[in-house]
């Protein structure tokens, strides 16, 4: 969860810096030191399971899951077992075969581990303990989704959520999303699932896809030849494209889960509840069919302009900055977007404000610029500020209209290339093309191409 | 004497008598007289000399907690409650014996020895705190740090003829206290009088932010309590704690400071506890479960000793199986197998329904107008040392009195009430949940009336 | 309800610790003795559980929550890590590496 700090103690929540620098006597373990909860934690669960239609419970429970590894400081986890903060929530989401919804079975918060490295230091494992201690929230869903394509969209969705709620950066790579999948295969027609495995270690949602397409084989061969699976946990090896068992000599899993006694129930009022709520943004779904009805917007331009909170928010912005929306639209996905990609920027810090991109869209409605020109006014808008009229001006980039200018133009065209005139006089009407586009480069792409292919086509008929 | 005159004074003592031909082994460490400093001149412990159990986290000493598995550990941090103490003036001269991780009921279970009874050098000086009380009875320090999770410091502060407070639970910080029992733990305050006791644990006492499970509710005025007299108050006297079998020179005892309390102004009334019986059983499932888990992270991965291995689970055997004594190991042994797939509900789940009768037992007669309970702390004076070690229950039932308090987290204290056979005999005085003060008063009575044990 | 040896021996495992064959049968029969006076807690009569009653319980428990802020200072340590770990090399703890298989078992 982006919090500051971590779950059970004011160490800051750093992702990357020295090792064992933000350890204090709690997330160290050390003999005597005593947790206490951070309530902006217990607002983002919330709002989490909230996002997820799930019920918060008012009373939830912390509890001890008793394991040793060298990460785990205390030898225990604080988790939540029995009595999670939140139970049956359900998420919608665009699978393979269109709208499809997954169940959401709890949501919990707990606290991280650290990180052990392997291959740091010769014959022995490193231990980071900066990372122990954060505070983490675990979604677990119903057996749901179909298919490896529909896991990915799920998670798709599921992070797009996670961020319009302002929960978590859900970022694979740098470990702020973590995903577990378990499958298993059932005859079709049957009602009980079959045994299942899980697979851990993927870092991308295509890693999840690929391994999950693995494993079905995998497992589908195993029972064609009437053999059985047997329930075990599998290692992604993204590098191999493999997965391997993850056997241990030892029955590892019986955790022992207790009631922490260190730590009193978790009691929320509902007033806190509703808060939360509050907090919650328009979420992407519901957003995305406002827009189809609210701005007569396709579903696909829809969806992608609420891909992000920040998209959505721009486009509205530049439409109620009384631009047509469906010009709106395609120019926020076009241009903006390609301008953006290639400045390496995001919303957070483009310069062409809403209004400005407003003000453009208008000016080439309008036949001040044209299309092409208002491309380099973006441009420079985005390189130097200003508005979009200034711009047009210093830089000359008004679309020229007068007929005597543009035929000046044409006429210097027509002239310059005969050959190409009698061509096209001749039947090959595709010139007409070349001819505008020379046309464009006298003018220094000034001219109205419209009124140039009208003159154009007068004077060579 | 100038503030740190008492403290260099005690000091010397302890290290003449801790160095001498007949040691008592209270003190695990000493401080160095260079180092003795009074942080608050005007404090309500100012220049106090003070000995702290060594499962208390100080930052001056090592914190072993009695074993081996924390040899030579120095905790970066400090405990609350010594924080607090040296704030208000105490000289800490040094960390003194336990029961190894506070497991035990006579200090035999230390890994540096046991601490022998100033009173008679052949027996225990009860436990877990015996080398806090120890120090206290031999007149070396006149206040020390305890903790008490099934009677750890008033039982021995019986055994020793001193005064041995156990509070409410969540009165005191256990930010700093190392974790035996976490929902039974509580730091305890021992004293040669009442007030001395009393005194330790004003300063002591109140919310911590760092411990979740401390109360924000104001300290009472413990010092004034001491004399507030008794009359009026209702003592109940539970039959369990008086059973047949009961030494009779301890039911002479316990008689004698009944009338005492009568000729005060005292109401005497004999009320019952009927789940009383479950009270051992139940504190053996529960507090080897908690620590069952307390334990697990002295795995010599960040801390303490380590045993050197190839790979990191023999690391771990052989870390704790060397480092840990037999008694740890085996409530360690007995909290996993209650918490275990299978054995939770039977085990652990009885053992807090019986949690919960045995509060709502105390509840219903202070309810009914009992203000007190009056108790023997313990069913015998101090044993011979070696002579409960074959026996693990013989030595978990010297607890019988003494664990109620820690179930049902009401607050305790043991006074002397006289001695049998030579041997100081302890009387309890337990009070409803934050009220203390109730309990200091009839304490403070039966002091003065009975002049105590001699130390 | 009695505990066999093999079962001793899987509880040893889940705590880590090691015994030689005769500890163990002693430790076992050790207990046993101790599980049978917990039998005691049989004739128990149904009821709830609780881990803390109500009325004794820390104010904080019934107020049920969270410290006061997020940002709690964080205890500071008086000595560096690097004195306090038993092995430690470039600013990790260092333990020696699980038998056999590498693993990033995660929370």
């Amino acid at each position: 969860m982006r919090t500051e700090r971590k779950l059970f103690c004011g160490n800051r929540v750093v992702f990357g810096d020295e090792p064992n620098s933000h350890v204090c006597p709690v997330c160290l373990g050390l003999p005597g030191a005593l947790p206490t909860t951070n309530p902006r934690a217990v607002e983002l669960a919330i709002r989490t399971a909230l996002a997820l239609d799930c019920t918060v419970h008012l009373i939830s429970v912390w509890e001890r899951k008793n394991y040793f590894y060298p990460d785990l400081p205390k030898g225990y986890q604080i988790t939540q077992f029995e009595m999670p903060l939140a139970t049956g929530g359900i998420m919608k989401y665009d699978g393979s075969e269109g709208e499809a919804m997954v169940r959401i079975r709890r949501a919990h918060m707990e606290e991280d581990a650290g990180k052990s490295i392997h291959d740091r230091i010769p014959m022995g494992t490193a231990v980071d303990l900066n990372r122990a201690g954060t505070p983490l929230v675990e979604i677990v869903t119903e057996p749901d989704l179909r298919s490896p394509a529909d896991a990915r969209a799920f998670l798709t969705t599921l992070k797009q959520i996670l961020e319009y709620a302002d929960v978590s950066d859900c970022n694979m790579e740098e470990g702020s999303l973590r995903v577990d999948a378990n499958v298993s295969l059932r005859p079709a027609g049957a009602s009980e699932l079959g045994a299942k495995t899980e697979i851990k270690n993927v870092n991308s949602f295509s890693g999840v896809e690929r391994a999950l397409e693995i494993e079905i084989a995998r497992q589908a061969e195993v029972l064609d030849h009437g053999g059985t699976v047997d329930q075990e946990t599998l290692l992604w090896d993204d590098h191999k494209g493999q997965l391997r068992s993850m056997r241990s000599k030892e029955d590892s899993h019986d955790y022992r889960y207790f009631p922490d006694p260190d730590l009193p129930p978790l009691v929320l009022t509902s007033s806190l509840v509703e808060a939360a709520r509050d907090c919650l943004p328009e979420l992407p779904r519901s957003r995305r069919d406002r827009f189809i009805t609210d701005y007569g917007l396709s579903c696909y331009d829809a969806g992608v302009l609420t891909q992000t909170i920040a998209s959505g928010d721009y486009f509205e912005s530049v439409v109620k900055a009384s631009a047509e929306p469906k010009s709106a639209a395609n120019w926020v996905m076009g241009p903006v977007q390609a301008l953006m990609n290639e400045r390496c920027e995001d919303l957070s810090v483009f310069r062409v404000s809403a209004r400005a991109l407003a003000e453009l869209i208008e000016l080439v409605a309008d036949g001040t610029v044209s299309d092409t020109a208002a491309k380099k006014v973006l441009a420079v808008v985005a390189e130097d500020g200003g508005s979009p009229s200034s711009v047009i001006e210093e830089h000359g980039l008004a679309q020229v209209r007068d007929n005597s200018q543009l035929e000046q133009w044409v006429q210097a065209v027509i002239e310059a290339h005969p050959d190409e005139v009698s061509r096209y006089q001749g039947g090959e009407k595709r010139l007409i093309g070349f001819l505008v586009g020379q046309v464009m480069r006298r003018s220094s792409g000034t001219a109205d191409p419209r009124r140039v292919n009208a003159i154009l086509m007068k004077e060579l008929i | 004497m100038t503030t740190l005159a008492k403290a260099a004074h005690a000091v010397g003592a302890i290290q003449e008598l801790e160095g001498g031909r007949t040691p008592l082994n209270a003190f695990l460490a000493v401080a160095h007289p260079e180092s003795l400093v009074v942080a608050n001149p005007e404090g309500l412990l100012a220049g106090i000399p003070l000995a702290v159990k060594d499962n208390l986290a100080t930052t001056g000493f090592d914190t072993t907690c009695g074993s081996k598995v924390l040899e030579g550990y120095r905790s970066p941090y400090e405990s609350t409650v010594v924080r607090r103490a040296k704030a208000a003036g105490a000289v800490v001269v040094g960390k003194t014996n336990l029961d190894e991780f506070a497991m035990g009921s006579s200090t035999e279970n230390s890994a540096y020895g046991p601490t022998l009874n100033p009173h008679d050098r052949s027996r225990v000086p009860g436990g877990s705190s015996g080398g806090s009380a120890a120090a206290v009875a031999a007149g070396l320090v006149p206040m020390a740090l305890g903790s008490d999770t099934g009677g750890s410091v008033r039982q021995p502060a019986a055994f020793c003829g001193i005064v041995g407070i156990k509070p409410t639970y969540g009165r005191v910080s256990r930010y700093g206290l190392v974790a035996y029992a976490s929902s039974l733990d509580q730091v305890g305050t021992l004293g040669r009088t009442v007030t001395d006791a009393a005194r330790l644990l004003q300063v002591v006492s109140g919310y911590d932010e760092r411990d979740a499970t401390s109360d924000e509710r104001p300290v009472p005025d413990l010092l004034g309590a001491v004399d507030q007299g008794v009359e009026g108050l209702v003592v109940g006297v539970p039959d369990e704690y008086l059973p047949d079998g009961l030494d009779p020179a301890l039911r002479v005892l316990v008689n004698t400071a009944l009338g005492e309390l009568e000729e005060a102004g005292a109401q005497i009334r004999r009320v019952s506890l009927p789940h009383t019986r479950y009270a051992i059983p139940c504190y053996y499932v529960l507090a080897p479960a908690e620590a069952s888990s307390n334990l697990s992270r002295y795995d010599g991965v960040r801390y303490g000793v380590r045993c050197a291995e190839a790979d990191l689970i023999s690391m771990y055997q052989a870390t704790r199986s060397q480092g840990l004594g037999i008694e740890v190991k085996r409530r360690i042994m007995l909290g996993t197998y209650a918490l275990s797939a299978g054995y939770y509900d039977e085990y652990y789940g009885t053992a807090q329904r019986a949690r919960r009768m045995i509060t709502e037992d105390f509840r219903s007669v202070f309810d009914d107008g009992v203000d007190v309970l009056f108790t023997p702390t313990s069913p015998t004076p101090a044993f011979k040392i070696g002579e409960r070690m074959d026996d693990p229950i013989e030595m978990y039932l010297s607890d019988v009195f003494t664990v109620t308090a820690n179930l049902a987290g009401i607050p305790g204290i043991s006074v002397p009430i006289g001695s049998i056979r030579g041997l100081p005999v302890g009387g309890q005085v337990l009070a409803p949940w934050w009220q203390e003060d109730r309990m200091l008063a009839i304490a403070g009575v039966l002091e003065t009336r009975l002049q105590g044990a001699e130390v | 309800m009695s505990v066999g040896r093999e079962h001793a021996e899987r509880i040893a495992v889940l705590a880590r610790l090691h015994f030689g064959a005769e500890e163990l049968d002693r430790l076992t029969e050790e207990l046993n003795h101790i599980l049978q006076h917990v039998e005691a807690l049989k004739n128990l009569e149904d009821g709830p559980a609780a881990v803390h009653s109500e009325e004794g319980a820390p104010q904080a428990w019934q107020r049920g929550s969270t410290r006061g802020s997020e940002a709690e200072v964080p205890d500071t340590l008086d000595q560096g890590l690097n004195e306090v770990g038993p092995d430690w090399a470039e600013g990790f703890f260092v333990v020696p590496p699980l038998p056999g298989i590498h693993k990033d078992e995660g929370a």
